[in-house]
């Protein structure tokens, strides 16, 4: 069955959405069933994953290879292609982050009650090219779920979006595909350098291929091809592996998002309903980065250690600039979609240190954010359904009425504050702390870098304080609107809640994954 | 079972007591919730009564936390016996807010959600006392942060108060974050965040190292911590407005137990505080006394005075450990936990009584109210302002003396300054100790010795009177006898009914503020038994403490006198002082205002402008391109109709014309056909004939 448990992760909710597809419309109070018990099925099947889960070893666990394309490209070579998924370390956190994060997403797409069975189906769509995405370990299978999940994306943000999604999804795909085409760009590049050491000799000719382990060993290069590491083939004066490393930047850059790439981010948050938002911040978010650490970081550490500064002055840049224009929001989800971006840059200042602190903290860190960005957007979903209304301003004194949702808000604002027993502050603890060890970045890097966890209390506190202290009021005669939390939000918050909180504590669930891998993963520089 | 392990339990109690409160704190009725906590937080105070030393030296017991890569990061307890006294000191102290806070809170509607803070602040609190690790003190330092900042705002309708919660948080952040970096350049000099191997490590460096750029920074970041947590200058603008929290929250968090914190992490780590550090920190502490006592002399607020007066005694405990006189702080640390504690409390119930009015100019006279609380008022009162047989004067005196000790055996005359400053800030205290006394307790005309003298009597005639009655019980007749009896049991009665829970933790707290409390000599800080435990460090300069003592005495005496003449010109309609200094003193030096000036106001200046640079510029260079491209797109097909297009147009429409043209040829006349073959043949042999 293990052998198996990765592709049912997959192809389970592709099988979902076939069949939410088939059914009739008169079904259409069942899919949201459908796609419920798909996820928590799902959540189930990781949680025995995470169990088995051999904390020890820091290669790839759960493989499955199986030949998928083998093309002859004439006097080229072969061009080899698997079906190829397998965890360790890095993904493995991520995949958990996706189960949880998508059983909230599925949750909270009860609300959704136009065209349900289009929503659901795209939803579960998505739900595999995620896990997809997370678990393939084929440079062209990683690709292809890459791209997979910007088509039910683009529908699910332009047809159930705000008053402006046409403009937000048409901005969030062209931009994000923009960014896919300079990874197809390298990926080709990549694969025409590489060749399978093995099936070479076995078959007397180069055989291209997408293996990531194959990718990340040095000796796999063909000699004078275009990427060669220590051969290096020059591009108007500059070595091939420069450009191929920029472009990778760019193209995770832009999923992440760093600054200066991120202005898809705020639109399509804004008009993405809740649970697209959730799983938006939640997961989609962490494959930008996931791709940086795996794929930029893990097959040109020759290059990464020289753009160092690059990448940790993106990091901080992120943080301090998302921070301050979280500050000047009025919308409360435009501020959540900013502190995202700041959040998301302790993941490159932790990554660019290259230190087991700075690279298992950046794990955890996209993890933790996983959940309490999950939560900050449920939050503002909430408001959202009861007034349809999310300026700051509007709303005055929630606590009063809303005590059970005040309650959430604190541990969620919290949590994204870095609040230490929260899963914040291990992210941002060790993301600076590897700041701090690495040989390489100045102290002041990571220093500017606390400026952020500073401003953050600032607008979190802040809005806390408009919106839930004071007497109760709120704008356009929505007061009775505003009741507490029902059973399903309170069953998605306050579960994130604990999971924040458990995570936070014992950041060990995090840390004994990861680290074993982060050590071999860090061998390589 | 081992005293780690008690530990634990009783912070399990506390972790159950928050939650199960915080759930069921609309369900549960106020005596019940009161019980609940009282009860957990009794079962504490046993529990840290209870625990016995194993070793002297201190245990460290490590259980592993979590792993990053090969890198261990460890739950590490401290026991030692600095753990014992403040894991006491926090529980003792809480045990009897929470008392006092059953009358206090009476009614109000967050009642179970207020004692769910105290149990979590607790726990917070014991957490910092028991960490061996600066990575644990760190979280659980931002851990009574919460709580603070809970507590504060805790009438979050109130827009005051949760504008100072708020702030506290913020500026608490701010040194924070000194103490963030500070952590992480201990992690990177020392390679480990355990306490004591840090200590130890430091204990064996020579001089030099000790005194290097890099253990000198590391001391002062860490200080920073100190600084935010405990008030010093630059960073105690939150405290003065802390007080917008409930009075028994300000007795137990801004008085007596998290502004120590700072104290108490500095003693912890003292072995790593090179010189520099040390005079960094004395003169840090010396400003933080002095400017705090100035703006507590001109305060009308009950509670902002007495705020005022914690920073200036927090600085004077910097001031401790700056000069190398760790234990004395510590002493002053715990002895001002008490006196603070119950001038608090004490203040609470005055402002219950007064039906939550805290401005001192329209009370008065309160003596003949709540004398009890003016009892305990008063003996607390005496202790902070450094009166003889009361707790203040032995900690407080023996800072002094150490401060002399200290300066004389440093190169320069200069260094007496801080001594000087610290005698000239306890007369201070005394002064406006004294002024508060007077113009809460006493009427304006009265005189305190007199007053004192016939109080004092007059307890005198009631015991005498009593004992009377008891010794005379047999020789009288059974009527009178029966008449005396109901009399007193209705005094006794009446007495003991005037002894809510609120004078009851009064009174506790005053009781810890008398010297014998803590040395049977009340003029030798050496004889107490703290001194036994902690090391003393001796001194040949007893003499200081006697002058203390007239400052003091001198500082009352003045305070008399002064406030006996401004109450007669107290005019309850001005809010603040008259005169430039004395507002300028009143309203904390402007730093609230300076900051927000200098630091708010540029970043929420900044913050929309960058969010504007974001829409426009960078934005707007997305949508640009966006736009450039339909642009392009719109050219390539103009271009594309009138170019390339109109091309292939020419080219149909040209065929189409010689088409048409030599359609017309093919017309079915054989004669045509016959001139046209004819025609060609001709052409074809000129062409031979060319060639």
């Amino acid at each position: 069955m293990n052998n198996f448990l990765l592709s049912t992760l997959i192809f389970l909710p592709l099988a979902g959405s076939v069949m939410v597809l088939l059914l009739p419309s008169t079904y259409r109070d069942s899919f949201r069933w459908i796609s419920l018990i798909v996820s928590v099925i799902n959540l189930l099947n990781i949680f025995t994953l995470y169990n088995n889960f051999d904390r020890q070893l820091s290669d790839y666990q759960f493989v499955e290879q199986h030949e998928w394309i083998r093309m002859s490209l004439g006097n080229l070579g072969v061009l080899s292609i698997d079906y190829f998924l397998g965890v360790d370390g890095i993904n493995m956190p991520m995949v958990l982050l996706s189960g949880i994060v998508l059983l909230i997403g599925s949750i909270a797409s009860f609300t959704i009650e136009y065209r349900q069975k289009a929503y659901h189906s795209l939803y579960l769509l998505l739900s595999g090219s995620v896990i997809g995405c997370f678990a393939a370990l084929d440079f062209f299978l990683f690709f292809l779920f890459f791209e997979f999940m910007l088509l039910p994306m683009y529908f699910l943000i332009g047809i159930w979006g705000g008053e402006r999604r046409e403009y937000a999804a048409i901005k969030f795909f062209i931009y994000t595909l923009v960014g896919s085409i300079f990874i197809l760009i390298v990926m080709i590049g990549l694969s025409m350098s590489v060749q399978d050491s093995f099936f070479s000799q076995e078959m007397g000719g180069t055989v291209h291929t997408f293996d990531f382990r194959q990718l990340t060993d040095f000796k796999n290069y063909i000699p004078h091809s275009l990427l060669h590491p220590i051969e290096k083939q020059m591009i108007f004066g500059v070595s091939a592996r420069y450009f191929a490393f920029v472009l990778l930047i760019v193209g995770f850059g832009i999923k992440l998002p760093s600054v200066p790439f991120h202005t898809w981010l705020p639109d399509a948050h804004v008009e993405a309903p809740t649970p697209v938002s959730v799983v938006l911040a939640g997961i989609l978010l962490k494959v930008g980065a996931y791709g940086f650490i795996r794929i930029a970081y893990g097959f040109f550490p020759d290059i990464a250690y020289q753009f160092t500064y690059i990448v940790a002055g993106a990091g901080v840049i992120s943080i301090i600039y998302g921070a301050y224009n979280a500050l000047a929001q009025e919308d409360l989800k435009k501020m959540i979609a900013y502190s995202s971006i700041s959040h998301m840059g302790f993941v490159l200042l932790g990554l660019a240190s290259m230190t087991v602190e700075g690279v298992n903290g950046a794990i955890y860190q996209m993890f933790g954010h996983g959940l309490v960005s999950a939560m900050l957007f449920l939050v503002a979903g909430v408001i959202y359904d009861r007034t349809h209304n999310r300026l700051i301003e509007n709303f005055r004194g929630l606590s009063s009425v809303m005590p059970y949702f005040t309650l959430a808000v604190t541990v969620a604002f919290f949590g994204a504050l870095g609040l230490p027993t929260l899963p914040g502050f291990m992210g941002e603890f060790f993301t600076i702390m590897g700041g701090f060890q690495s040989e390489i970045l100045p102290d002041w890097v990571s220093m500017l870098a606390m400026l952020g966890i500073v401003l953050s209390a600032g607008y979190f506190l802040w809005t806390l304080q408009k919106m839930f202290f004071g007497t109760f009021w709120a704008n356009r005669n929505q007061e009775e609107n505003m009741k507490d939390l029902d059973f399903r939000e309170i069953v998605m918050l306050y579960s994130l809640a604990a999971l924040s909180i458990i995570f936070g504590i014992f950041p060990s669930l995090i840390f004994d994954i990861s680290g074993e891998s982060v050590k071999a993963f860090l061998n390589g520089f | 079972m081992s005293a780690e392990l008690v530990i634990l339990i009783n912070i399990l109690f506390y972790l159950f007591g928050f939650s199960f409160l915080l759930y069921k704190r609309n369900q549960l009725s106020e005596q019940s919730i009161g019980l609940l906590s009282i009860l957990i937080n009794f079962i504490g105070v046993l529990f840290s009564m209870g625990i016995r030393l194993s070793d002297i030296s201190g245990d460290v017991i490590s259980y592993n936390w979590f792993y990053i890569s090969d890198k261990l990061f460890t739950i590490d307890i401290l026991l030692n016996d600095l753990t014992y006294l403040m894991y006491f000191l926090v529980q003792f102290i809480a045990l009897w807010v929470q008392v006092f806070s059953l009358k206090y809170m009476q009614g109000d509607p967050s009642f179970g959600r207020y004692y769910a803070y105290l149990n979590l602040f607790i726990l917070a609190m014991i957490g910092i006392v028991i960490s061996g690790n600066l990575l644990m003190i760190f979280m659980f330092w931002e851990l009574v942060g919460l709580c603070s900042y809970l507590l504060v705002g805790f009438w979050y309708e109130k827009k005051s108060a949760t504008n100072a919660a708020m702030k506290a948080f913020l500026v608490n952040r701010i040194g924070d974050i000194g103490f963030f970096i500070g952590i992480l350049l201990v992690y990177r000099y020392f390679g480990t965040l355990d306490v004591t191997t840090i200590v130890n490590k430091a204990q064996v460096m020579s001089a030099a190292s000790l005194n290097s750029p890099i253990i000198t920074t590391i001391g002062l970041l860490l200080f920073c911590g100190c600084v935010a947590k405990s008030a010093q200058l630059p960073l105690q603008v939150w405290l003065p407005d802390a007080m917008e929290g409930p009075t028994p929250v300000s007795a137990l968090i801004h008085a007596a137990t998290m502004v120590a914190a700072g104290i108490f992490l500095m003693a912890r780590i003292e072995p790593i505080l090179s010189p520099n550090t040390l005079l960094v920190m004395a003169v840090v502490g010396m400003l933080t006394m002095f400017f705090g006592a100035c703006s507590a002399l001109v305060q009308y607020d009950i509670k902002k005075l007495l705020a005022f007066s914690t920073i200036s005694q927090l600085g004077l405990m910097v001031v401790g450990i700056g000069v190398g006189a760790v234990n004395t702080a510590l002493f002053h640390l715990v002895t001002h936990a008490f006196f603070k504690a119950g001038l608090f409390l004490s203040a609470g119930a005055v402002i219950h009584h007064m039906h939550h009015e805290q401005d001192m100019r329209k009370m008065g006279n309160l003596r003949r109210e709540i004398p009890i609380i003016y009892y305990t008022y008063t003996i607390c009162a005496a202790a902070l302002a450094g009166i003889p047989f009361f707790s203040g004067f032995l900690s407080k005196d023996a800072i002094v003396v150490a401060a002399f000790e200290w300066a004389s055996r440093q190169p320069k005359q200069a260094y007496f300054i801080i001594p000087a400053v610290c005698l000239v800030v306890s007369g201070m205290s005394a002064y406006y100790m004294m002024r508060q006394v007077f113009l809460v307790f006493l009427e304006r005309e009265d005189n305190p010795l007199e007053l004192i003298s016939s109080s004092a009597k007059s307890l005198y005639k009631n015991v005498a009177k009593r004992i009377e009655g008891i010794v005379n019980v047999e020789d009288d007749e059974e009527r009178q006898q029966a008449e005396i009896r109901h009399a007193e049991e209705g005094d006794l009665l009446d007495f003991l009914s005037d002894i809510g829970p609120m004078e009851l933790s009064s009174i506790v707290m005053a009781i810890a503020s008398i010297g014998f409390v803590f040395a049977l000599n009340p003029f030798s800080a050496e004889s107490s038994w703290f001194f036994h435990t902690f090391h003393h460090e001796a001194t040949s300069y007893q003499w200081v403490a006697y002058i203390a003592i007239l400052v003091a005495l001198n500082g009352v005496l003045l305070g008399y006198i002064f406030t006996k003449e401004e109450s007669y010109r107290l005019d309850n309609e001005e809010l603040e002082p008259r005169g430039m200094i004395a507002k300028f003193i009143f309203k904390n030096y402007y730093l609230s205002e300076l900051y927000q000036t200098i630091f708010v106001k540029p970043l929420l200046w900044i913050s929309p402008k960058i969010n504007l640079f974001d829409r426009k510029i960078i934005d707007g260079a997305v949508n640009s391109v966006g736009s450039l491209t339909i642009a392009w797109a719109s050219l390539n097909y103009w271009v594309e109709r009138s170019i390339i297009d109109s091309f292939v147009g020419l080219v149909a429409n040209t065929t189409a014309k010689i088409g048409s043209y030599t359609r017309q040829i093919q017309n079915g006349k054989a004669q045509t056909y016959i001139i046209t073959i004819f025609v060609c043949l001709v052409l074809m042999m000129i062409l031979l004939i060319i060639k």
